[in-house]
């Protein structure tokens, strides 16, 4: 479970909640785009934040680093509660934690150079240095990201550089903040896929030898399995699953986990369909009580489409927010253990009460 | 090094974010030089020095003085009055040399002013949103609306010959609103981009984002507001001066206008007394409309690329069209002639 | 239909603008001409006129600024607008219905005939980006450089007096009475013509340029490239596809526009005594007539926002997605 020494949890948030209130027509109503999300980050470890478009994956990021503010919960930074008001305050958090964005292109101020981006952010976050200390600064910034050798990289703007550079450069930023949380929304899905392993052994490597806790948001599952010790899966606003990368990866207990995990196309299994194909993702506007994934659940009955379910432990460090696992009478049965085979195809999971 | 004119969308239409590969605005030093190379921008540039030249030394390099009365009265061009005389044997030429130092004066005094104005205005509301906003639009969607020549002209007629600073004030004070639309809406555009979140995530001040990110990105489209408003003010200030309400005392190329119309200049077919002040203000004119097209085309590539290479498609046979490739069908493939974006489309028989 | 609601107070709050620098310019202009005025016509005046003078001029110092602001609204709602001095006794807005029609007329034909012009070619000369079409954009950019009186000045030089094509001035025959006839509305249009020609002259440029630039826009989108892909004849894309979704902005920005016409067609009026508002605007200010300068301002302004009212209906008419929005 948790590998950190000290027990205290890097950054910690409690029933964090994000709600956009509509104006106009809709006035009145809020879209939920984050309810009651309880997550834990610890130094030294990855947790990843699965889930697909619109989940609510990125809006947690920005409520992680206090980009927008929250609507509810608590946000704890080693232990002490956050508040973020004022621009000093803000600061402070910022120190402590960065975030990275996905387009490595969008998040880099396309006139200036690599030289200024960094330059800007080792003034915020260490002052004022003489200039060849500065330089020495950005030397060993590009040094860790593995930029090498850093002054073919140190003038170049942005439009020079390749995806990959890129996104180094964009972590280089954030690691001059020496920051105890680095918080990762999708930051290999817009670079080419031989290029991902590379960025994504640096962030192991960051994780290792500088004891970083990592959020890595995405919405590949499999890359979670290699770069993750724990995995939260998301859906709708709200957290369905959790519990170790493995026990997830490989016996999932949330239907939802089970779609995503046979969504990555598997050349042995014939062509299948499950109902949950027949479904889209539910409108996040004041959205009714009952489980949001009931309509494209193969599983759900009366009790689903009309409580809402909390996520409950089942055991093992593992949660899953599905009445499959309460102890009530009418709750669904749920079984995931059908294999991706033949066999399956094309299967229809009926409900019993 | 090359400069990729790689896809990059027109000013107004950016997409927030857009993917990667995407080169923008005055990016290095090799595409400002890019920006000068262009012939219409030079073209553009050198008539406007030499207006401004003009317009410092005029006043002492005028053969007459302007209200100086003389023998031939409305007299055709010679060799002593280049550009004729007027009623009272005054020399036309000299009065279009003093008078070209009020017109350019008001012209980029204005133009500074109502750029200042706009960029206050049109980035602050863009980047706070919200109520001020919305107050900020409303105040330049008013002063838009409202008639600018009728407004000058109700502001500065009661006052008695108003000077040139005071005139460029009060252009100014109409003018700004367009600018100010255009940059709130460029503003509103780059504020939701992640570059301005990124900066905002490492704890980047709010003045030191609209300074020194934001306002950078800008730089074309306040060059392009800026060149159009001094055109707007240049016209406006000859159309004042025309009309009678600066001072008589001040020369201007629309008081030699004015001159001519009370003094029935058409009807006596004296064309010399006014078409030469109209040519130097179509002069200057044009030459802005050169610098902002220059303007036009460096922010935008895909008008640079396919003018650029328009010729070149010529030869072959090809008709260009923007934002596509052409491919001769009947060669191997070798080097494309256009790098720019889009699709492969046409080809025709050379 | 919030949409309407929305612009419509728009324009209601511009009005007010206009109307408060109106209230407020004269009482921060040194000097106090009015005085003087009302003393030099001391036996003709009637106290009404000169109470009402005073409500707009301010010259009433007893009131507080607020009761002063109260009174003058109330009149200018009530449609008095002041004597004009230049022209004593006819009151301003007597003036101003007599001239405004024939501003309304040349603004309006110039207007269509400009936009339906400048639209066409800049569809043409947008879609043959970088071919020997693009000579018509200097041209036209010439046109638009030069302020509207010059060109206003040589037009009536070559077509008036060297070549007697058309009349130099005013808007009919003089000596013709104005009546629903053929030979006065002959007249008018005969009087028109070099005014609106020289206006269409040199606001077209500026449609052009929009339509061109829209046209270049709209050519690399997608949707476009798929209608040529399809094999449709190249002017069926260029109209059909391309132009149309070019033409949008142009509409909106053509409210914007009217603003730079009307200007145009002031001028224009001064150059050509055409008898419009112009006209009477250019007579204010050479007599110093300040409350007639103040009310053609007024009335500018309101014939200005009713065609940005007419504009935006248009608008919503041809974009749903402005119907919707509410």
């Amino acid at each position: 479970m948790s590998l950190d020494s000290s027990g205290m949890p890097a950054l910690e948030a409690r029933g964090l909640t994000k709600h956009f209130r509509l104006r106009g027509r809709n006035r009145g109503k809020a879209v939920h785009a984050v309810d009651d999300v309880d997550l834990r980050l610890d130094r030294g470890t990855v947790v990843a934040l699965v889930g697909e478009s619109g989940s609510g994956k990125s809006t947690i990021a920005k409520l992680l680093s206090l980009l927008i503010p929250r609507t509810a919960g608590e946000l704890t930074l080693h232990g002490e509660p956050v508040h973020g008001r004022g621009r000093r305050a803000f600061r402070r958090h910022a120190s402590r934690v960065q975030l990275i964005f996905q387009d490595p292109f969008a998040s880099l101020n396309p006139i200036h150079t690599v030289r200024y981006t960094l330059t800007r952010a080792v003034r915020i976050h260490k002052g004022h240095l003489r200039s060849d200390e500065l330089e020495g600064a950005l030397h060993e910034l590009l040094s860790r990201v593995q930029l090498t050798p850093p002054e073919r990289y140190v003038d170049k703007y942005p439009h020079e550089l390749s995806g990959g550079q890129r996104q180094r450069v964009a972590i280089a930023r954030s690691l001059a903040a020496d920051p105890e949380v680095l918080l990762a929304d999708e930051p290999i899905s817009m670079l080419d896929v031989s290029i991902r392993l590379g960025v994504l052994n640096l962030l192991k490597s960051l994780r290792d030898d500088m004891q970083i806790a990592i959020l890595y948001i995405t919405h590949d599952i499999a890359s979670a399995r290699y770069f993750a010790d724990r995995t939260m899966v998301m859906y709708a606003g709200q957290i369905v699953e959790n519990g170790s990368s493995e026990d997830i990866t490989q016996s999932p207990a949330h239907p939802y986990t089970r779609l995503l995990l046979d969504s990555a196309p598997d050349p042995d299994a014939p062509q299948r369909t499950t109902r949950a194909d027949a479904g889209e993702a539910p409108s996040l506007v004041s959205p009714a009580s009952g489980c949001r994934f009931a309509a494209r659940c193969p599983f759900a009955n009366d009790l689903c489409r009309s409580e809402t379910p909390q996520l409950l432990p089942i055991g093992d460090g593992r949660a899953a927010r599905c009445w499959g696992y309460s102890e009530r009478p009418d709750r669904p049965i749920v079984d995931l253990t059908v294999a991706r085979s033949a066999a399956a195809a094309p299967t229809e999971r009926e409900m019993t009460a | 090094m090359t400069v990729e004119p790689a896809h990059l969308t027109p000013q107004e239409m950016d997409p927030p974010n857009s993917t990667a590969g995407v080169a923008r605005g005055k990016v290095d030093r090799a595409s400002q030089l890019l920006f000068l190379r262009n012939g219409k921008v030079i073209t553009g540039l050198l008539i406007l020095a030499f207006f401004t030249l003009l317009a410092i030394i005029g006043p002492w390099v005028a053969p007459y003085d302007p209200d100086a009365l003389g023998e031939d009265s409305v007299a055709p061009p010679s060799l002593q009055h280049w550009f004729g005389t007027a009623n009272l044997g005054q020399d036309i030429f000299s009065q279009v040399l003093v008078g070209t130092r009020s017109v350019m004066f008001v012209g980029f005094v204005a133009g500074i002013l109502a750029t200042l104005i706009a960029v206050l205005v049109g980035v602050t509301a863009g980047y706070l949103g919200g109520a001020a906003d919305e107050g900020l639009s409303l105040l330049s969607n008013v002063f838009l609306v409202l008639p600018a020549l009728p407004l000058i002209i109700v502001i500065a007629g009661p006052l008695d010959g108003a000077n040139s600073l005071v005139v460029a004030i009060v252009i100014a004070i109409t003018a700004w609103a367009w600018g100010a639309r255009v940059l709130r809406a460029q503003t509103l555009s780059h504020r939701r981009r992640d570059y301005v979140e990124a900066a905002r995530a490492n704890g980047e001040s709010t003045p030191r984002i609209v300074l020194a990110e934001i306002l950078p990105n800008l730089s074309a489209i306040i060059a392009s507001s800026f060149v159009g408003t001094v055109t707007f003010a240049i016209l406006t200030q000859v159309t004042l001066a025309f009309i009678g309400v600066t001072g008589l005392d001040q020369w201007s190329w629309g008081t030699v206008l004015f001159n001519a119309q009370s003094n029935q200049a058409l009807i006596r077919g004296a064309w010399w007394w006014f078409v030469p002040a109209g040519l130097c203000i179509a002069a200057v004119g044009v030459a802005l409309a050169l610098v902002n097209f220059g303007i036009d085309e460096f922010v935008n590539p895909r008008l640079r690329a396919t003018g650029k290479y328009a010729k070149a498609l010529k030869k072959r046979g090809v008709r260009a069209r923007v934002g596509f490739t052409p491919v001769d069908r009947h060669e191997e493939p070798s080097t494309p002639v256009v790098p720019a974006s889009g699709t492969v489309l046409v080809t025709e028989e050379s | 239909m919030r949409f309407f609601v929305r612009r419509g107070i728009f324009y209601l709050v511009t009005l007010w603008a206009a109307i408060t620098i109106n209230f407020f310019l004269p009482r921060m202009m040194p000097g106090d001409p009015i005085t003087a005025l009302i003393a030099s016509r001391q036996g003709q005046i009637t106290p009404e006129q000169a109470e009402s003078i005073r409500v707009l001029f301010g010259l009433d110092n007893e009131q507080s600024l607020w009761q002063q602001y109260t009174s003058y609204l109330s009149q200018i709602l009530h449609g008095d607008l002041g004597i004009a001095f230049s022209q004593f006794p006819t009151p301003v807005i007597t003036i101003i219905k007599d001239t405004l029609p024939w501003t309304l007329g040349l603004v309006g034909l110039s207007t269509i005939i400009a936009v339906v012009v400048g639209t066409t070619v800049g569809t043409y000369i947008g879609w043959r980006r970088g071919t020997k079409a693009d000579i018509v954009l200097p041209i036209t950019t010439f046109f638009s450089s030069v302020p509207y009186f010059w060109l206003g000045l040589v037009a009536i030089l070559l077509f008036s007096v060297t070549w007697k094509i058309f009349p130099s001035s005013k808007g009919y025959q003089p000596g013709l009475v104005p009546g629903w006839n053929w030979e006065f509305i002959s007249s008018v249009l005969y009087h028109g013509a070099l005014p609106a020609i020289t206006i269409v002259l040199s606001a077209v440029a500026g449609w052009i340029l929009g339509m061109r630039n829209m046209m270049v826009t709209v050519s690399s989108e997608d949707y476009v490239t798929v209608a040529q892909a399809k094999g449709l004849s190249e002017r069926r894309v260029m109209v059909s596809y391309a132009a149309r979704n070019a033409v949008l902005p142009q509409i909106s920005s053509f409210a914007l526009a009217l603003g730079f016409v009307v200007g145009g067609t002031l001028i224009m009026e001064m150059v050509f005594s055409y008898p419009g508002i112009g006209y009477s605007l250019f007579q204010a200010v050479s007599a110093k007539d300040y409350p007639l300068m103040q009310g053609c301002f007024l009335v500018i302004t309101l014939s200005i926002l009713v065609f940005n009212l007419l504009a935006d209906i248009v608008y919503a008419f041809l974009d749903p997605r402005t119907r919707q929005e509410g």
